[in-house]
């Protein structure tokens, strides 16, 4: 099977560069991923990063003819050859397919992905419903892959500010999450015009995310979430002023 | 042999590294279990196929000079909940 590969080693190239291997493959080699292992039999210089080879580790995104997934829940019988696989897009090149994650994880980290909850510690844990507990389903599920965010158009024109649809969804995560508190705080946390703005329902993200999420939805709730504390906010600032009139 | 020289993300030699992790691992586990003479959980002897709590409730630890075996008791005094009979367990 034929591939281009994207490579740069900045030991030692100037400049990336795409080279070209036809590989054997053997009896059970379904997916890209033992292809790629394959290849770095034959060339041990070829960097990329894996893990646990089922779709559950988020390691081995890439871009893959022009679109990023998983090389390990990629089949190759999908692909059309060559297998042009290039580093996702929009990150940093550290080496070959391995790009530098840390702008990714820092807007990741700017959304507090976690729990917010002011009461003390129960004695056992925290308790939610049936009901509640189903409107985390489609959002926790994110393995921080980053295919989405490096496959956004906003996040390739504003990568310092724009929080990104992986971001932004573990945002609405904690929203959605019945045992968290701090709604105002997290929405006034995207107020900044290019945090959560930049978004506008491209939709690069859905068509990307090898878990089948729906980043753009949740970018949408929390638009929906955040029209609606402007509104109350200018209600309360309202019934201030009648009161003072009166 | 390692082909790949590079101080960048390398990595072939992390995996070289790992392998040899691996192969020590492998090591003292099959020394660990060649010693124990019984079946418990995941250990599971056709020659010793009885759980034996009577001479096997202990830890294994592995020592690399000369492959040396040494046994630690397992702890069964929890401090904060009430302990529990340790026992065959059956599915
Ligand atoms: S939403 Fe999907 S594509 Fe984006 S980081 Fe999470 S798993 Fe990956």
């Amino acid at each position: 099977m034929k591939f281009s590969i994207y490579r740069f080693n900045p030991d030692v190239d100037k400049k990336p560069y795409m080279q070209d291997y036809d590989v054997v493959l053997e009896d059970g080699d379904q997916m890209l991923l033992d292809a790629l292992l394959r290849i770095k039999d034959l060339d041990d210089s070829l960097s990329l990063r894996k893990s646990c080879r089922e779709g559950v580790c988020g390691s081995d995104s890439m871009n893959i003819n022009g679109k990023n997934g998983l090389a390990c829940v990629t089949k190759l019988s999908d692909l059309d050859e060559p297998v042009v696989l290039r580093p996702m897009p929009g990150l940093p090149v550290i080496r070959d397919l391995v790009v530098d994650m840390t702008q990714f994880f820092e807007h990741y980290n700017s959304v507090k992905p976690y729990l917010i909850n002011h009461d003390a510690p129960p004695e056992t844990e925290r308790l939610q419903s049936p009901e509640d507990r189903a409107k985390l389903d489609g959002l926790y599920e994110c393995i921080l892959c980053g295919a989405c965010t490096t496959s956004c158009p906003s996040f390739w024109w504003n990568p310092e500010t724009f929080v990104g649809p992986a971001g932004l969804m573990q945002a609405y995560r904690f929203m959605a999450d019945s045992r968290d508190q701090a709604m105002d705080e997290r929405l006034e946390n995207l107020e900044a015009p290019d945090r959560l703005y930049r978004c506008h329902n491209i939709m690069n993200c859905v068509d990307v995310c090898p878990k089948k999420l729906n980043p753009s939805l949740a970018i949408a709730k929390i638009k929906d979430l955040k029209f609606e504390q402007a509104r109350e906010h200018k209600c309360n600032a309202k019934k201030h002023i009648e009161i003072k009139v009166l | 042999m390692i082909q790949d020289k590079s101080q960048v993300f390398n990595t072939a030699r992390v995996e070289a590294l790992e392998l040899d992790n691996l192969v020590e691992v492998a090591l003292a586990t099959m020394h660990a279990a060649e010693a124990r003479t019984e079946s418990r959980g995941a250990h599971c002897r056709e020659d010793f196929s009885e759980r034996d709590d009577v001479n096997w409730l202990t830890h294994s630890l592995y020592y690399r000079e000369g492959h040396r075996l040494a046994y630690k008791p397992v702890r069964l005094k929890p401090q904060t909940v009430a302990s529990f009979e340790p026992k065959p367990r059956v599915y």
